[in-house]
């Protein structure tokens, strides 16, 4: 494979993380982004097209790439899974984005898409509401938006989100079961989605 | 856009939603209301909180992200499979869709002709690009060739269009099994344990037929093993991951979470490791292993719960499974070892094939004895306790009471299978089965003797001396010729080395070795002092009475006088001189005090002691006046000690609660200089001064040593075992290591983790003193003196200075010298006793490997096979090159010579045996090209022939003359090593799988194979007169064997990773081993017979305390 992660340039930014320094949260976000946008290249031009995959199945993909099997710390490996949700969240909601587009606006369908382009799930939840509603609810509180993140977009279990976030599994529990019902809430309330997800 | 509650109301509302949520719905309203307090804009955030909670179950399911296939590259939504019933392809007519998986879907099809049902797998359209086709029709041929009942036959495989001018499609027609998955068919027909097992042997038997044409499955599980409706399991889908390179990548990409969830359990630790080079037959073995596991006890070795994938990868990389028998009970013994060793990570150390699984379940149902078993827990264990002798310490008592009961409970299995043996016989014939019984007999001596052996080096790896000693030396005793006792002491003394033992007198009330070991005293209940040698256990001086009964004794630093306290409080000053007489030291008035402590500080200036009376008397030792004296304690003073320059003493004394319990003293004036508490302290202790007196050792009444800083007053507890009261304590000469008698320890000072273990004590150690920089004189309270040897391995030396491995080592045949050929361009010549190097030879190239090496009979020259190709002729003396014979750049492994000293034959890793005339150093042909690397040959002792390492699992006999292939013969698994005894009668090989196998060289049929390691064994060798056999692998581990009988005599780790090759000198005094850390380890022999020499005596009285009277 032409490009090779540099495992210990990620390790490096993610014990810088967990010392709580920003500016490695900020680098990691663009290395995990790009790296599970080249991971879906690196399938394609594996000479498999069609193949399927699973948003976090992806993610994890990245992890063993970008870390290894490593045995580092939960807190550390929090900051990453933080940042391949953010990425995937990115990555799926402007999927969703571009497909409304579509939808909406002719259903022209380019040739010359991306092959590697994730293909957003048909799925029921509405991503680009949910995408907005997510921003409300860090507004609200971080930590919800963080829990409802890294399980739903990292596939995380409760106990590795407490580890990750150093809260117990009950709280994560609790703010999950709240976070659910309040971003139903405001899916539900926010009334029509545009195109570019901008609420009307 | 509407506005929310304030922040703190959405808290609070929070708060109630969260304390209801959990409850029944129609408790809801009451429960709100009566928690917001009429507060309406909380009271309406919570209930339409509730309600979206009401509904929210699905709402964003973690699942559904991993449930929906998120696609991605061409979107031409070909990803359904369109094919309806009725469509015809190819000649196969479409009944009913049967799964979907991730490359493609099967379908139920009638063939046309011969008219059957079918599995029909046809490949996703967007799968099909040109290489992956090509890739697709490689492995269907290969399939095709898989015929066995056990496996689905693949019937065609090819391209069809569902419709005229539709892009034809790839497809394989493959049987159509009707039946459940494995473990589901054990459960429906309720399938016993043994019907399970047969069932899965008959799994490993077609896995075996696939692997044995290269095809490796990848991809076992449950729902890849059906049973048919004759019971007949079928092993599906082989193969077909490898079309996809199935590694854990693009397993995840090509299969849904779901299915990757149902696959991972049966990944091997290399699997999941990623690397498509790691990946092979044995990683299917691994897969069957956890087949088994669940198929026996209903769940899998692992329990990931709901990890995410990486945690479940290490998981399966570092997790020991659930034993099998912790599942239940019904599993323990050999069946837990069956499915422990299918599930070995290290895949060198699992069964190396899956017969070799089938093999050992079914021997395991016939009631033999599984080859898993042979992988001697002796042998693992010793290999864990050198490498972590100390940790594995803690475990002894209940370790060496478990080996004593398995070894117990395998010899009454085989005797009672011997016993029913020979009933069945007499039956037939009385006379016969006399004989049988009589044979039997004689089997059981000897394998009772064995097993006496065996449990002793069994005990004696778990350094518990004792038993290891009453069981070995009772064998020597009672065979004094058989080579197998004496070599498990050597054995047993090369990890707990005692130089000599002797007995004191057995009544000893008091005893005191002298600081510099030199001599030893004991004094007797009856008041006779005797006094020893502290270097040879000699008794030296007996003197007369002393008048009352003694208590302490205590040894001048001159080794000149002795102090004997008496019980009356008095002290009896002896001499060595043999003119001076006894003299009493204190005659004083008032009560009278037992003295229980003495001192001499180590200047020979002062004499202190001390006892009931609570105080410190301290003495100009030279006049014999008192200088001082002072209340010390508030209870008897049971130990005094003087740092070594004589400026502090320290007393201990028997501690009541929260009191002092040793005190550090300024010499002479008594001023207390620190006061240690809170610890405890008995009648039986010791204080010990550091040399730069700033640290004082302390032995605990609860056998404990503790250090205490006198600076800090930090206390810190040495780690260790602590089998007896550690009343002794010692300092080494040079002050840097401190022995401890409780746990027969040697501690690093400063340190508190235990540097060397010296085995068990039958009696605790009353008194201690260093003899030498690394021996200690120690008395037990049963009144043996011993010299202990304190370095961990006596016998080893190591020959250094490689940058690389050491690949070979052989010994001239005068027995002189010694040549080692390392991985990085040089070889070395050394002298054999002294290991001093005497050449330095190099090879030109960069980490040419020297492989092979031969000195020939005059012993001034010896051959070398290098990685070049090159075989040099090497002058031993002086390391120069006298001659190149090179046809090839490929590497060589392996060359010998016939004794004529006329031909050689060299065996090359291009799989070509290259035949040389040694005379004129030509070439004279090379033999036709093998599968396989040779890696070991050797000529018959008649140089009629000579055999070499074949492909496959197999050695080949050529004939010399003709360089004909004459003979085959096989070996239970690749093999590596081959040599010919000395006799010329046996030959030996060493394999992959860790067996060395003996072939009779007349008749060439094999004799015996016995498993001697887990992995491959490189080094072979036999000593000159070909009774043992010395065997190095790849653990790092040397063994010794008895030709004969193929036993181990002795196991030394050299602490290598790796042995390569191994090599006797010619009076089999030294052991060397070539290793790949960049030494050679070299073994004195002898030097472990000093062990047994030292304490022969001893035991011979011991376990013969009244001979029988000579008649």
């Amino acid at each position: 494979m032409a490009h090779e992660p540099d495992q210990t340039h990620v390790t490096q930014l993610l014990h810088a993380a967990k010392e709580g320094d920003p500016r490695a949260s900020d680098q990691l976000l663009p290395l995990v982004y790009g790296e599970l946008r080249r991971l879906a290249q690196g399938y394609m031009s594996h000479e498999q097209p069609g193949q399927t995959l699973q948003a976090t199945a992806l993610v994890h993909d990245a992890y063993l790439r970008l870390v290894g099997s490593k045995d580092i710390s939960w807190d550390s490996r929090g900051h990453f899974f933080a940042a391949a949700a953010q990425a995937m969240r990115r990555i799926l909601v402007e999927r969703a984005r571009h497909r409304k587009r579509i939808k909406h606006g002719g259903g022209v369908r380019h040739e010359g898409l991306d092959a590697a382009e994730i293909v957003a799930p048909e799925i029921g939840t509405d991503l680009v509401s949910l995408d907005g509603a997510l921003d409300k609810l860090a507004a609200y509180d971080r930590r919800k938006c963080d829990v409802v993140m890294l399980k739903y977009f990292a596939g995380l279990t409760n106990d590795e989100i407490a580890a990750a976030l150093g809260v117990s599994s009950a709280t994560v529990r609790n703010e999950w079961t709240f976070s659910k019902a309040w971003l139903m809430r405001q899916i539900k309330n926010s009334g029509e989605v545009d195109f570019d997800g901008s609420r009307s | 856009m509407t506005t929310g509650p304030s922040d703190e109301k959405q808290r609070r509302a929070e708060e109630i939603f969260l304390a209801v949520a959990d409850l029944p719905r129609e408790r809801w309203e009451l429960e709100i209301s009566q928690r917001s307090q009429s507060d309406t804009t909380v009271l309406r955030e919570v209930r339409s909180l509730l309600d979206c909670h009401a509904q929210a179950d699905d709402f964003l399911d973690a699942r559904e992200l991993q449930a929906a296939n998120i696609g991605f590259g061409n979107m031409r939504g070909d990803l359904e499979d369109d094919l309806k019933p009725g469509v015809n392809l190819g000649g196969f007519q479409i009944e009913r869709l049967l799964g979907r998986g991730g490359m493609g879907s099967v379908f139920v099809a009638v063939q046309d002709r011969p008219r059957r049902s079918v599995a029909l797998k046809i490949i996703r359209r967007g799968l099909a690009t040109p290489s992956l086709l090509r890739r697709f029709e490689h492995e269907a041929e290969i399939l095709g060739r898989l015929h066995h009942p056990g496996i689905a036959q693949i019937y065609e495989a090819g391209m069809a269009a569902a419709a005229p001018g539709e892009i034809p499609r790839p497809f394989i027609a493959m049987e159509l099994v009707n039946g459940p998955p494995l473990n589901t068919y054990a459960e429906t027909n309720k399938l016993s344990t043994r019907d399970r097992l047969e069932l899965l042997a008959k799994v490993c038997d077609a896995v075996n037929h696939a692997h044995l044409r290269g095809v490796i499955h990848r991809d076992l599980k449950p729902g890849n093993l059906l049973v048919d409706e004759r019971g007949q399991p079928k092993v599906l889908d082989f193969g077909v991951a490898r079309a996809a390179d199935s590694d854990l990548r693009v397993t995840t990409m090509q299969t849904s979470v779901g299915q990757l969830i149902g696959t991972l359990p049966y990944m091997s630790p290399e699997q999941v490791l990623a690397d498509p080079n790691e990946v092979d037959t044995r990683s299917d073995v691994y897969a069957l292993g956890v087949v088994l596991y669940q198929l026996l006890t209903g769940r899998l070795p692992l329990d990931f719960g709901s990890r995410s994938i990486p945690e479940a990868a290490r998981l399966i990389k570092e997790e020991t499974p659930t034993k099998l028998s912790h599942v239940s009970k019904i599993f323990r013994g050999e069946i837990d070892t069956i499915v422990s060793k299918a599930l070995e990570k290290d895949k060198a150390r699992r069964y190396q094939s899956a017969a070799a699984l089938a093999d050992d379940i079914r021997r395991f149902l016939r009631g033999e004895a599984i080859h898993a078993r042979e992988d001697s827990a002796l042998y693992v264990l010793r290999k864990h306790l050198n490498r972590y002798r100390w940790a594995v310490a803690a475990s002894i008592l209940f370790a060496t009471a478990l080996a004593a009961f398995s070894f117990y409970a395998a010899f009454s299995a085989q005797t009672e299978r011997r016993l029913a043996l020979a009933a069945s016989a007499a039956k037939l014939d009385a006379e016969a089965a006399r004989t049988l019984v009589e044979q039997s007999n004689a089997r059981l001596q000897d394998e009772l003797a064995q097993s006496n052996i065996e449990r002793g080096r069994f005990a004696g790896a778990l350094g518990n001396v004792p038993l290891a000693e009453d069981l070995l030396w009772a064998e020597f005793f009672d065979k004094p010729t058989a080579a197998a006792p004496r070599w498990a002491l050597r054995e047993l003394y090369a990890h707990n080395p005692v130089l000599w033992t002797t007995q004191g007198n057995a009544t000893t009330a008091a005893s005191a070795v002298s600081n510099d070991g030199s001599l030893v005293a004991m004094a007797a209940r009856s008041g006779q002092v005797v006094v020893y040698s502290g270097s040879s256990g000699k008794p030296l001086r007996s003197f007369d009475p002393i008048g009352a009964r003694p208590v302490a004794l205590a040894i001048a630093p001159d080794s000149r006088t002795i102090a004997v306290a008496r019980l009356d409080g008095r002290v009896a000053l002896l001499s060595m001189d043999e003119a001076a007489p006894q003299r009493l030291l204190w005659d004083g008035v008032g009560p009278v005090e037992p003295i229980t402590a003495m001192a001499f500080s180590p200047d020979g200036a002062w004499f202190a002691w001390g006892g009931a009376g609570k105080r410190v008397h301290l003495w100009d030792a030279r006049t014999n006046v008192e200088q001082a004296a002072w209340d010390a304690h508030t209870d008897t003073i049971s130990a005094l000690a003087f740092s070594r320059d004589g400026s502090r003493l320290a007393s201990a004394s028997r501690q009541r609660a929260a009191e002092s319990a040793a005190r550090v003293w300024r010499v002479p004036d008594g001023a207390m200089l620190s006061d240690i508490v809170g610890i405890s302290i008995g009648s039986s202790t010791s204080v010990c001064f550091s040399a730069d007196s700033r640290t004082l050792y302390i032995a605990n009444s609860d056998r404990r040593v503790t250090m205490h800083d006198l600076a800090s007053g930090a206390a810190t507890t040495l780690e260790g075992p602590r089998s007896s009261n550690a009343a002794a304590l010692a300092l080494s000469p040079d002050g840097k290591l401190l022995y401890t008698g409780g746990g027969n320890l040697v501690y690093a000072v400063g340190g508190a983790t235990p540097s060397v273990m010296l085995g068990r004590q039958r009696y605790p150690v009353s008194t201690a003193a260093w003899s030498g920089p690394s021996s200690v004189t120690i008395v037990n309270a049963d009144a043996t003196i011993r010299a202990l040897d304190t370095r961990i391995e006596p016998a080893l030396s190591r020959i250094e200075g490689f940058s690389s491995w050491c690949f070979s080592v052989t010994y001239s045949p005068d027995g002189l010298l010694m040549a080692i050929g390392g991985g990085d361009s040089t070889m070395c010549v050394a002298h054999t006793a002294t290991g001093e190097r005497l050449a330095t030879v190099r090879v030109p190239g960069v980490g040419i490997r020297t492989r092979a090496l031969r000195f020939l009979a005059d012993s001034k020259s010896f051959l070398a096979g290098s990685a070049d190709g090159a075989v040099r002729v090497i002058d031993s003396a002086t390391g120069k090159e006298l001659a190149v014979m090179k046809a090839s750049p490929s590497e060589i492994y392996c060359l010998d010579i016939d004794p004529s000293e006329r031909r050689m034959v060299v065996g090359h890793m291009d799989g070509i045996i290259r035949v040389w005339d040694l005379g004129t150093r030509t070439l004279v042909a090379s033999l036709p090209k093998q599968e396989r690397r040779v890696e070991g040959i050797c000529f018959t002792r008649d140089g009629q022939s000579f055999v070499s390492s074949g492909p496959e699992a197999a050695l080949q006999v050529w004939d010399a003359k003709t360089l004909k292939l004459v003979e085959r013969l096989p070996v239970s698994a690749p093999p590596w090593g081959v040599v010919v005894s000395p006799d010329g009668r046996t030959l030996l090989a060493t394999t992959y799988e860790g067996t060395v196998e003996a072939f009779d060289v007349g008749t060439m049929t094999r004799r015996a194979s016995v498993r001697a390691s887990t992995r491959l064994i490189p080094g072979i060798a036999f000593n000159t007169d070909g009774t043992l056999l010395a065997i190095g692998d790849e653990n790092g581990i040397v063994q010794v064997l008895e030709t004969a009988t193929l036993r181990t005599l002795l196991t030394l780790d050299t602490g290598g990773v790796e042995v390569v090759s191994v090599a006797f000198d010619p009076s089999a005094r030294y052991l060397a081993a070539a290793t790949s850390q960049r030494f050679t380890a070299v073994y004195d022999l002898d030097a472990l017979d000093g062990s047994i020499n030292g304490s022969i005596e001893y035991h011979r009285k011991r376990l013969n305390p009244d001979p029988p009277p000579p008649k």
